[in-house]
């Protein structure tokens, strides 16, 4: 048997809780994609208001030709997350052009509840989390049109008033449940299938290298990376340096990392966990997912958690990348420089490193501070520092490019605008070349102090570059060459670089500092909420996970007491009947015949029972036959409820007779 | 023992499995047994199963969980849960859409064979919730109702009568996805109504027999019968009333017409309808009855077993019908 024909109503619903759900996933599908779908549903809509069938195959195998290559073009590899969604969302809206039955229906809105789900994989913040609410609710409301069979009304969607009710009724039932069961769903210690790095690609933030504008990507940015609590106090806001990846190898355009020439290096697995000592900085630091391996953290980290190491060049690298908000308490030695543990004479070679070649009037004007100042550090980096300081330069978000072979050149002798990035680059290769080892570090500056929530966000437009210098004995000591040209921008981090309204516009800082606490609350206590936190919650209850029958007792009690709460809201609206107006007023007639000793058996009608009352009070035999009569007609017979005015009437009538007689 | 109320569909494979489940599990199917309406429907008697659709929800739904486990994504695991939870309850909600739903009237005018049986199926809500997208099926056709509460909803089906006599609707089943299609709840209503099934009236209509005058038609010249109170012959017409003279001069069969205006009363004798067979006499005297109704002639009606009258009226005509209808046939 096919299945019978969406009608306009029912199509309409179907359309818009997709077209819901491709709203949410506008935040990270490229536009002009969703824009193409959004134009290929607009047209089905169109279409089908006229003309009810599905669009031609020669319409549609074309286009599902076009929908994949448009995926691979833009994504690459079609099994990649990205990838896979947008081909899945291709191919929905493929369906729902060729959709004309209600199974086709039934099978979209299942697909996009898992499109809902998908969603989460990309973003889990809380706005976006309640929007979600509006397609789920959509998908349901579509699958009740769906439901009801043609000619029928779908209850939910089309009545108003049993909507309240039978929709509050439901809530008021799955919201426990729901609430129940996300508590209780065992969480995996594991994931039972992998998630091989950089599988999952292309979330902004911080990356491995560094050329011209991959910084500037970021400072438009304003999404949070992480927040951070300092429970004993935060030190000052120059010293926020929150460390990311150590870049050394430079090849004229980008900045790199290097292997120092040690498969352990390579691992990333140098130092293992560690305590720190007591009076060290403490920290707490809550990591938005980034997919990547940095923990972001204040120079000199000495203590982190299990799961993570520092590695040689003073970073810190979880073993697996975050790729759901993280929490981590570190602490640090604040400003210390970074001690050179291992392999001194590879990191000396490596922070010496530079394209050969290149930048020649650079090197020119290092050299001729070097046989000026000698081989001191100190002296050379307040040369270069003064250098920029008093060298015309200035500071700007959007230098002229540089576009020659030597760039640094370019920058140093002819622009002389530029941000962090340049001033990094350019002071690294001018130590170099004046034979001082050096390397650029990424990471974020500051960040700005949410006053509700008491801790400190750091947002992309947070985004840094610095440099560190060899000085023999001490370390890798941090020179931070922006500081020079810009001191502002080390102070007010953020309010200078994100275009932050917040100077200004007070009111708008507070909303956006509420708002981000409400994140910060959703992330600890939601979206956190991990195998090792279900085993916290459960201890709290004074519940061990390890015991299944503790854990049974539990789910079955909570299973049952929201079974108890179902049951008393429906006995409620059961007990709030208004009953059946002829079946009241014969239970009046039967209560007076009860008085005279008369009760209807248990499986006697009301003709028999009238019968046997009329023989047993003959004198009442026509007012008891016309009563029951009445009630038949009324109660049972074609007229329904019309016949209650004789039913009223004959009643009277019996109990005038009855009390006459009485 | 023709039992014309029996549906005439041949039995497939299905209905055979019912017949079977019918004989084996009375309890579990309750289509067999006839009951006294009103028929209010409980939880000892609906059925519900996820219905195809339920099943692919929630192996979709497994699948949603299992990513959200193994991603460790709280925000896509709550809404799975979500999900989850509106389909569990949609389970209840299904089974209430049927719970305490009354059959309070199977409607019905009796009719002649070869009409339909316009079946109205009185529908009545035993509380205050109102009932979406309510489906009877009978006989293979559908019916889809929405009970409000307080007042009866009827569903009507027309169903071919077969032959006369009393006529039984098969079980009615009453079945519901409301209100996301995840599951299938059903129950069967067999009430013990059931319909009368008059004898088809004859076409083209006979002429009502005229009250027998014995005199008249013995002693009479039947020559100087007029013709235009004669007729063609039909079979059954009592040779006596043959008019030979004047079929003689025609060439035709002619019987002649016993109407006489000033009767007002006839017999209407089944073993007075010669050479035909039972069920064209009872039809013959079906059309007589409501001749002689519509022109108001007392009429007695004389069955093998009864005898009916003489009068005239609503009340002889219905027990003058139902006595048709029920000639030889077993049982109430």
């Amino acid at each position: 048997m096919r299945s019978p024909v969406l009608d306009p109503r029912q199509f309409d619903w179907t359309l818009a809780a997709f077209t819901a759900t491709l709203a949410a996933h506008l935040l990270w599908l490229p536009p002009w994609f969703a824009a193409f779908l959004a134009g290929l549903l607009v047209a089905r809509w169109l279409q089908r208001r006229v003309y009810a069938r599905a669009w031609p195959v020669w319409i549609k195998l074309p286009l599902v030709g076009v929908v994949l290559t448009l995926v691979v073009f833009e994504f690459g590899n079609p099994f990649a997350r990205q990838a896979g969604t947008a081909a899945l969302i291709g191919l929905c809206t493929l369906k729902l052009i060729e959709s004309e039955r209600r199974r086709d229906g039934l099978l979209i809105m299942t697909v996009t509840l898992f499109l809902v789900s998908v969603q989460f994989l990309f973003n889990q913040g809380i706005g976006i989390t309640l929007y979600m609410l509006l397609p789920t609710l959509l998908v349901f409301l579509a699958l009740n049109e769906i439901a009801a069979p043609p000619g029928t009304r779908g209850g939910l969607a089309s009545q108003i008033g049993s909507l309240g009710r039978e929709l509050l009724l439901l809530l008021a039932v799955v919201l426990p449940l729901t609430l129940f069961l996300f508590v209780s769903v065992p969480r995996l210690s594991e994931p039972l299938w992998g998630t091989r790095e950089n599988q999952w690609e292309a979330r902004t933030g911080l990356s491995d290298t560094m050329s011209p504008g991959s910084i500037t990507e970021l400072l438009a940015d304003d999404t949070p990376v992480m927040r951070v609590r300092f429970p004993d106090g935060p030190p000052a806001r120059s010293s926020m340096y929150w460390r990311g990846p150590v870049l050394w190898r430079f090849d004229g355009t980008t900045w790199s990392r290097a292997y120092l020439g040690n498969p352990q290096m390579r691992e990333g697995r140098v130092d293992g966990p560690q305590d720190g000592a007591a009076d060290d900085l403490r920290y707490e630091v809550t990591a938005e997912p980034s997919d990547r391996r940095w923990m972001l953290t204040l120079d000199f980290v000495t203590g982190f958690p299990q799961g993570a190491n520092r590695s040689l060049d003073g970073s810190l690298v979880r073993e697996r990348p975050i790729s759901s908000v993280y929490r981590f308490t570190a602490r640090s030695h604040p400003d210390a420089p970074v001690p050179v543990e291992r392999f001194a004479s590879t990191q000396r070679r490596f922070g010496l490193e530079l394209p050969p070649g290149l930048n020649p009037r650079s090197l020119r004007l290092a050299q001729s501070w070097r046989r000026e100042l000698g081989d001191d550090p100190r002296a050379l980096v307040e040369r270069a520092l003064r250098h920029i300081r008093e060298g015309g330069f200035g500071y700007s978000l959007s230098p002229p490019p540089l576009v020659g072979a030597h760039r640094m050149d370019e920058f140093l002798f002819e622009t002389r605008l530029g941000f962090c990035e340049h001033y990094a680059a350019a002071f690294v290769v001018l130590m170099r070349g004046a034979g001082v080892p050096a390397r650029v570090v990424t990471g974020y500056l500051g960040g700005s102090y949410n006053r509700i929530g008491a801790y400190w966000v750091v947002r992309n437009s947070d985004a840094h570059a610095w440099a560190e210098v060899l000085v023999d004995g001490r370390g890798w000591v941090r020179v931070d060459p922006t500081s020079a040209i810009a001191p502002e921008r080390i102070d007010q981090s953020g309010a200078f670089a994100g275009g932050d309204l917040g100077r200004d516009w007070e009111w708008l800082r507070s909303l956006r500092e509420r708002v981000d606490a409400v994140q910060a609350w959703w992330n600890n206590h939601l979206v956190r909420f991990d195998h090792l936190h279900q085993q916290d919650f459960f201890s709290g209850l004074g519940i061990d996970t390890g015991d299944w029958k503790q854990l049974g007792v539990f789910i079955a009690g909570g299973l049952a007491g929201i079974g108890l709460l179902t049951a008393a809201l429906f006995w409620l609206q059961r007990r709030r009947m208004p009953g059946d107006p002829a079946l009241a007023l014969y239970r009046q007639f039967l209560r007076r015949l009860r008085r005279q000793g008369l009760q209807p058996g248990a499986s006697e009608g009301a003709n028999d029972f009238g019968r046997r009352a009329a023989a047993a009070l003959p004198a009442l035999a026509q007012p008891i036959a016309e009563v029951v009569g009445a009630y038949e007609a009324a109660r049972y017979g074609r007229i329904g409820d019309a016949g209650l005015p004789r039913l009223r009437t004959a009643l009277a009538a019996f109990r005038n007779a009855s009390n006459r007689k009485g | 023992m023709a039992v014309a109320a029996s549906s005439a569909v041949p039995a497939n494979w299905r209905e055979r499995v019912w017949r079977w489940l019918d004989q084996r599990l009375p309890s579990l199917t309750r289509r067999h047994r006839h009951e006294r309406l009103p028929i209010t429907l409980d939880r000892r008697r609906i059925y519900i199963v996820p219905s195809g659709f339920g099943l692919f929800f929630g192996a979709m739904m497994f699948a949603i969980l299992a990513g959200a486990l193994n991603y460790n994504n709280n925000s896509a695991l709550l809404f799975g849960l979500l999900a989850v939870s509106l389909g569990a309850v949609s389970m209840l909600q299904t089974f209430r859409n049927l719970d305490r739903l009354s059959l309070v009237q199977v409607a019905a005018d009796p009719v002649h064979a070869g009409d339909p049986v316009h079946l109205a199926f009185h529908l009545r809500c035993e509380d205050a919730r109102t009932r979406f997208a309510v489906t009877l099926t009978l006989a293979g056709e559908q019916r889809h109702v929405e009970i409000a509460p307080g007042r009866t909803t009827e569903a009507s089906f027309a169903l071919p009568s077969g032959g006369r006599g009393w006529y039984t609707p098969a079980p009615v089943r009453i079945s519901t996805t409301w209100p996301f299609g995840l599951f299938h709840a059903w129950s069967w209503l067999h009430s013990d109504a059931r319909v009368l099934v008059y004898p088809r009236a004859e076409t083209p209509p006979q002429p009502l027999p005229r009250l027998p005058d014995p005199g008249r038609i013995s002693g009479a010249d039947p020559g100087d019968e007029d013709l235009r109170s004669l007729r063609d012959y039909q079979r059954g017409d009592p040779l006596r009333l043959v008019a030979w003279k004047a079929s003689a001069r025609t060439g035709e069969l002619l019987v002649r017409q016993l109407e006489a205006p000033q009767a007002r009363e006839t017999v209407l004798d089944f073993h007075h309808i010669e050479g035909l067979e039972v069920e064209r006499r009872l039809s013959r005297m079906t059309r007589w009855v409501l001749d002689a109704e519509r022109a108001g002639i007392r009429y007695r009606l004389l069955l093998p077993e009864t005898s009916l009258g003489p009068d005239v009226g609503v009340a002889h005509r219905l027990r003058a019908l139902k006595a048709l209808a029920l000639h030889a046939l077993p049982g109430p």
